[in-house]
């Protein structure tokens, strides 16, 4: 995906990152037991997503301390649970569909290997969680569409990334699934419109279709999107704290109310250059 | 119908966090998986259930079942959600240039998580009216009066003509009386 969903690291204690620390190395190792190529589409999005269904759940914890491909000297603590195989899985469907659609719209080779080699494990996990294959994929096509017809529709398409992580958010179809749906679909819409914000200035000058096209005047810069940023995010904050969450909030907070911004200041100061 | 408060063992004036702890313990117990084809734990589970969403929707002013439908239309604001409601407003028009600690203390300010957003605010080295305007609206709430009164000073000092200073100021010399009338009010006062 993106990796904007990301902790704010200056915030947490030391206790609190290395949670969160071992919150991504549990997802790294779950995506390895996926198969060898798995681990290569590691993203922070996801473990968010795995310790937001580990603090809602709180599903029986295994922890670990060993080296890996990404750390082969230094031991690094890490722990799993049901979540982080499920936020795998999810990593793993979403990482290949990408690849698929590079290969189609860009007629990519490495992107057309590479969902070659995630095939065989993108297939079980479309098996073990059809309505979520399905939800990435319709909505996947329907970007598409959108993207053929040339007509800019920031909310059409943001509504459809929105749709497809509101999906994998919900993990078991309970009764916090709305709450779910609002952090997944506030979310979604907020990194996709982010994603255009950014992809805006080279758009422009090549001219590429991006969503936001006709919505900014010629001259705009990304502050011109932050009201609406704010307000999608707020979406995702709301159901966020509905839910009855008690373990890793801070952690969680970090993410949602500072770490998401962490891409703006790169945007200033590629805006600030002439 | 019986007070949410009283059902899930919490006193009115108890934290977001006690609240999710207590129902989070009590849905734990009546679980109904642990009491397979028990009437009474599954009409205990409902109550809890319904305790907890009535206090939620207290807080963020929602009535019941519109939380659906306003979330699936996205039309919530960021400024819902805190204690402050539309009492800060979503967007200045000098936010363009403000630093990432600011704007992630105002999120914390309107999402009502007062401490994280006086840590934010701490770290930050330059202190202009913005920063002493939100360590004033984040010092209230976190229930420290005469900071926050010092800080509200301050800001309109360092900025006279900016109106969102003076009310802040004005409600605070006040006692924070008008707050409530904003209905800025909530559980923490």
């Amino acid at each position: 995906m993106f990796g904007y969903v990301t902790a704010n690291t200056a915030l947490l204690s030391a206790d609190e990152l290395a949670r969160w620390k071992g919150c991504y190395c549990g997802l790294c190792r779950s995506l390895a037991s996926l198969g060898g190529r798995c681990r290569l589409t590691l993203t922070y999005d996801l473990a968010f997503l795995t310790l937001l269904l580990s603090s809602l759940y709180e599903p029986e914890e295994c922890a670990a301390f060993a080296r890996c491909p990404r750390h082969p000297f230094v031991k690094q603590p890490s722990w799993c649970n049901e979540a982080t195989d499920y936020a795998a899985q999810m990593n793993v469907l979403l990482t290949r569909e990408k690849l698929l659609d590079d290969w189609h719209d860009d007629r990519n080779p490495f992107a057309r290997a590479a969902a070659a080699a995630l095939r065989s494990p993108a297939e079980a996990a479309a098996k073990g969680f059809p309505r979520q294959a399905q939800a990435i994929r319709g909505a996947l096509d329907k970007l598409y569409e959108l993207e053929k017809s040339g007509a800019p529709d920031i909310d059409a398409a943001g509504a459809c990334f929105g749709a497809l992580l509101s999906e994998l958010f919900v993990w078991k179809q309970d009764r916090w699934e709305p709450e779910l749906r609002a952090i997944g679909d506030g979310l979604g819409r907020y990194i996709y419109t982010l994603d255009a914000c950014l992809d805006l200035p080279a758009d422009r000058k090549k001219g590429r279709y991006n969503p936001l096209l006709g919505l900014a005047p010629e001259n705009a810069v990304t502050e011109h999107f932050r009201p609406a940023l704010q307000m999608l995010l707020g979406g995702a904050a709301g159901g966020f704290e509905r839910l009855p969450l008690v373990r890793d909030t801070r952690i969680l907070r970090s993410v949602l109310y500072s770490g998401v911004w962490a891409r703006m200041p790169t945007v200033e100061k590629k805006e600030a250059q002439p | 119908m019986r007070d949410p408060y009283e059902m899930l063992g919490v006193s009115r004036d108890a934290s977001d966090e006690d609240i999710k702890r207590a129902y989070r313990a009590l849905a734990k117990k009546y679980h109904p998986d642990l009491h397979p084809g028990d009437k009474e734990a599954e009409r205990r589970m409902k109550e809890i259930n319904d305790a907890y969403d009535r206090i939620k929707n207290d807080q963020t002013g929602d009535d019941g079942g519109a939380y659906q439908q306003q979330q699936s239309y996205g039309q919530q604001s960021y400024g819902n959600y805190g204690p402050f409601g539309g009492f800060y407003g979503n967007y200045r028009q000098n936010e363009s240039q403000e630093p990432n600690e600011i704007r992630a203390a105002r999120n914390y300010v309107n999402a009502g998580h007062y401490q994280e957003a006086l840590h934010v605010l701490s770290t930050m080295e330059k202190r202009d009216a913005d920063w002493y305007y939100l360590s004033a609206l984040a010092n209230y709430g976190a229930g420290n009066r005469v900071a926050a009164l010092q800080h509200a000073q301050r800001a309109v000092q360092m900025d006279p003509e900016d109106p969102e200073y003076q009310q802040l100021l004005l409600q605070l010399q006040n006692g924070g009386g008008s707050m409530s009338k904003m209905g800025a009010i909530s559980a923490w006062v």
